[in-house]
Formats: C-alpha cells, structure tokens, sequence
C-alpha cells in the first residue's frame, strides 16, 4: 500500500489523515500536557509550531510544514514546500488528532542559486494533479502522508510516555601513579 | 494538589522521553542543480550579425549554444555556500568582459553564515541584486534578454547583510567591487549596494535597489511581481542609470539610461504560459562608455515588444518568441545593409533543467 492510501478525504473533500486513540487511565490534563511538549520539544520541532491553543486547554492547532522534492528531478533539489494543519483534541482516556489543509507551494530558482518559493502560487493538494505529473503528485501525496504518519508517531510516543529509568552513572576511573 | 503534581509527573515525565526520542537535527544534503540550453534565432531582415543587440541568443541563422549551468550548494547549520560555473557562449563571451575567451565562468561563488535568525552575511562573487532578469535561462520567462538587463550590471562581488524582519520585509545593505561583473575590484571596494524587499499583500513581492560607486555610477532599481490569480502574473522594472563622470576623460562618461519593461503573464494550461515583455528603453544625453547602450545612442530610444510561450514537458521548456524592436534612430539594419529603425526576429530555444 502507497503511503498516500492513508489519507482519506473529509466531508469537505480534503485530505486528512485522521486518528483516535485510547489512552486509558490518563486524564485529560496529563494527555494534553504531553501534547504540548511533543510539539515544543521534538527535535525537528520547526517542522511544526504551535498556532492556537482553546481557552480549556482540551485542543490545540499547529501549523506544520515540510519540503519535497520531485520524482521526475534529474538531482535532488527542493521543487516545492507543503504545509498543513494538525489538530489535536483532547478527553479523559483518549485524544485524536488529525493532519488536513495541505497545500503545495512550488519553489523556483532564484539568481543566486537558491531554490526559493514561488510567491503567491499556493496550490492545495486536492487540485495539484491539475498542475503537475502524476508521479510527481503521487510522491507530493506519498510525502504528505509520511510526514503526517511520523508525526503522528511521535505524537502518540509522547502521550504514551513512561517514566525512564535514569541510567546509571559511570564514574570515571582515576589512576593514582604514585602508589605503584 | 493531586492535579497539580500529576501535571508535573506529566511533564517531567514528557521531557525524560522526549529528550531519548531527540535526534540531531539531519544537515541538508549537497544540492545539485543546473542547466542546459540551446536555440535557432532567425533575423527577419536576414542578418547574420546581430541586429538587435541585447544579451544572448545572438547568432542568427544558426543552431547555437546557451550555456551548461552547474551548481553546486550546502547548508550545515549555519554556514553554506553555492558554487556555481556555466561553459558556453551564455556564460562566457556574450556574458562577462572580463573571462572573454575562459573556458568557464563562475556564475556564483560565496559563502554565507546566519548570523541569527534574522541576520545573516553572505561574501564572494553573486548574482547581482538589481534588475528583473538573470543570467540563467532558467530564471527568465523569455528567452531573449531587455536592455534593461543587458546595461545593467550582471553580478557584483562583495560583502552583503540581510536582515529579515518579517517574511514581508526585508533590508539588504553591502559593500561591493569598484566593477560590475568583475572577480576582483579594479581599485578598491567602493559600490555601496542596497535592496528593500517589501510584500504588501498577499502575492505581491516589490524590491527598491541602489547600486552607487563612482566607478560603475549609479543605478536605481524598482523590481517587483504580483502574482494576481493562479494563472496570471505581472512583473516590472523600472530602472535609472547615470554614469559617472571619469577624471581621467571627463567627457567620456556622463550618460546613461533609463526604461521600463511590463511582463504580464498567463498560464492557458499546465504546460503552456503565454508572456509578453513589452519594454521602452531611453539613453540620456551625454556620452557613454561605449558609446551606446546595445545599440542605443545618447538621446535616443527604442520600444521592444517579445512575445513568448513557454510549453514544459517535464524538466524540458520549449520557448518560441517573436521579438519587434522600434528605435527613434536608425540603429538597426535592413536586408540591403541600410539603417534602419525596426528589426525583428524569430527564435525558438530548448531549456532542460535539473
């Protein structure tokens, strides 16, 4: 299965890759807290910035934001950025978050060799097969899809988080060389 | 309470995880990227030389060469650089005066290093930062170039610093080489150069350049695109230049030019962009060194309508393009070898990027 088949289309006819998942013995407030650190704190936390949170602490938006690059290159430059909106809501025992707006802006080459975006070009996914190759959506949907599963990923290790055994602490062997 | 230290478990807890799930940051990849073209030009009075004598696809009659382009760029944390060298008449001969008859030209050579967020510095030999088109025909819609462009400088090597305030705004200010399009300054590092990028609304991007030396003179600049639907694009430049006045001959150099070139655009399809340059070009009054500007002499002007249409298919663009220049003089020639104050030409390129 292409990654792509992940995302299923809503009833407004966009792109989402939607999940619920139990956390069973969580409150709400605990759930939400570890969402918010998943998003401050994950290494490629540019990746994703929070962009609203509801004044009850149950939900929040980020934005979300990723490169790619087409299939049909000769080299491997940037071709274009997508970004998209992840959702998060939160309950007692479960939560469930979803990735949706995806739009595609193309990246062109600027005089000093830079490949920058192409302003005011903002193309949704849903209407990209109009503009560009198939197999150049069906990487752009392919990556679309990736980004919002390792996401998500990440997410849900966040929410499932246990306590980590804090590692034993080496000492440092220290050699006395005037007792020989 | 119980709530409260719950909370805190949570957190430290998050944190802990967090901080084994945290990877180093992955550094970008080494970028490859670059170009080939080649066209046939035919010049509607015939002509082998060319007659309309802004940059590039000159050779008429003829299947000639543009230029391979290879780039070379990486980024590790804050420092990168971009190496860029094109071989062929593009990049050489027809392009920069100074490497006539080198078998490369470098295109960009610099190094650049964020020096926060918002400011970064960037040293070496770049792409100039005034003008609407570029050397690279990957960066132009048409294929021929404006005397705009042609007159104005190409690339400047020098020291620039960027600062971002907000992604619609932005201030550029340096200090560059004596010379245009010159490796290395004549005399000293003398031209102060400096770009304002604003992006009022959604779409519309405006760049307000000055390059200022008393060596190259000096150059005012408006560049700006709005991209006003999905299929339809308006770009113009505006520029004014004033050549300085050399101490050694004080005659020699007290011209210059001024103009401005509409480029609408609209894409009919996916692969199919319909674009029009249409261009007026005045040369002041004065002396010039050389003493015209393409063509161009003091006090005279010239109207230059292109047509073009670029047809994609993939990484491959097909550019045919009508091009009818009208001179107040006559600095153009017809079939016979007369002056004459029109020329046209017909030209059909083929640009592969990758």
């Amino acid at each position: 299965m292409a990654q792509k088949d992940s995302l299923a289309l809503d009833d407004h006819g966009k792109y989402i890759y939607y999940k619920v998942v139990t956390a069973a013995n969580n409150s709400a407030g605990v759930l939400y807290a570890r969402a918010l650190t998943s998003i401050k704190r994950s290494a490629d936390g540019r990746r994703l910035k929070l962009l609203s949170e509801d004044a009850k602490n149950t939900s929040f938006v980020c934005d979300g934001n990723f490169l790619v690059s087409k299939v049909t290159s000769l080299a491997k430059h940037d071709d274009g950025g997508i970004t998209c909106k992840l959702n998060c809501e939160v309950k007692d025992g479960k939560y469930r978050y979803w990735f949706t707006d995806f739009v595609f802006t193309p990246y062109m080459r600027d005089r000093y060799n830079s490949y920058v975006p192409q302003i005011g070009l903002d193309i949704p996914i849903e209407k990209i097969e109009k503009k560009y190759d198939k197999k150049d959506v069906d990487h752009f949907m392919d990556e679309c899809a990736a980004f919002a599963i390792g996401k998500g990923r990440l997410l849900e290790g966040y929410m499932q988080a246990e306590p980590v055994a804090k590692k034993d602490t080496v000492t440092k062997k220290v050699i006395t060389i005037n007792k020989w | 309470m119980k709530q409260k230290f719950l909370l805190i478990c949570a957190l430290a807890v998050s944190g802990l995880a967090a901080k084994a799930q945290d990877a180093k940051p992955a550094e970008s990849p080494l970028v490859i990227s670059g170009s080939v073209d080649t066209y046939f030009k035919y010049d509607f009075a015939g002509k082998k030389a060319a007659n309309i004598q802004t940059s590039f696809a000159n050779e008429s009659n003829s299947v000639s060469l543009g230029m391979i382009d290879l780039g070379l760029k990486k980024k590790v944390g804050k420092a990168s650089f971009v190496g860029e060298l094109s071989f062929g008449p593009r990049g050489q001969s027809q392009s920069i005066p100074d490497v006539a008859g080198s078998s490369y030209h470098i295109q960009n050579l610099y190094v650049s290093y964020d020096l926060t967020d918002k400011l970064n510095v960037t040293g070496g030999y770049m792409g100039t930062f005034v003008g609407y088109e570029v050397i690279s025909p990957v960066g132009n819609f048409n294929y021929s170039t404006s005397y705009l462009f042609t007159n104005g400088p190409f690339q400047n090597a020098g020291l620039k610093f960027t600062y971002t305030f907000s992604d619609k705004a932005s201030l550029m200010a340096g200090i560059f080489n004596d010379a245009w399009n010159n490796y290395s300054s004549t005399n000293d590092l003398s031209t102060f150069g400096a770009q304002l990028m604003i992006a009022p609304v959604k779409g519309w991007t405006a760049y307000l350049n000055v390059a200022a030396g008393y060596y190259s003179g000096l150059e005012l600049d408006l560049t700006t695109n709005y991209q006003i639907t999905d299929a339809f694009k308006l770009g113009l430049n505006v520029a004014d230049f004033s050549q300085p006045s050399y101490k050694f001959a004080p005659n020699a150099g007290n011209g210059g030019f001024t103009g401005a070139a509409l480029y609408p655009q609209y894409a009919v399809s996916k692969d199919v962009t319909l674009g029009l340059r249409a261009e007026y070009f005045s040369a002041k009054k004065g002396s010039t060194t050389p003493g015209s500007f393409s063509g161009v002499i003091p006090g005279e002007s010239v109207t230059a309508f292109t047509l073009t249409a670029a047809v994609k298919s993939g990484p491959l663009t097909f550019i045919p393009e009508v091009r009818l220049d009208n001179g107040s003089a006559a600095q153009f020639f017809d079939s016979k070898g007369v002056a004459t104050k029109s020329a046209g030409q017909f030209s059909v390129a083929a640009v592969y990027a990758f």
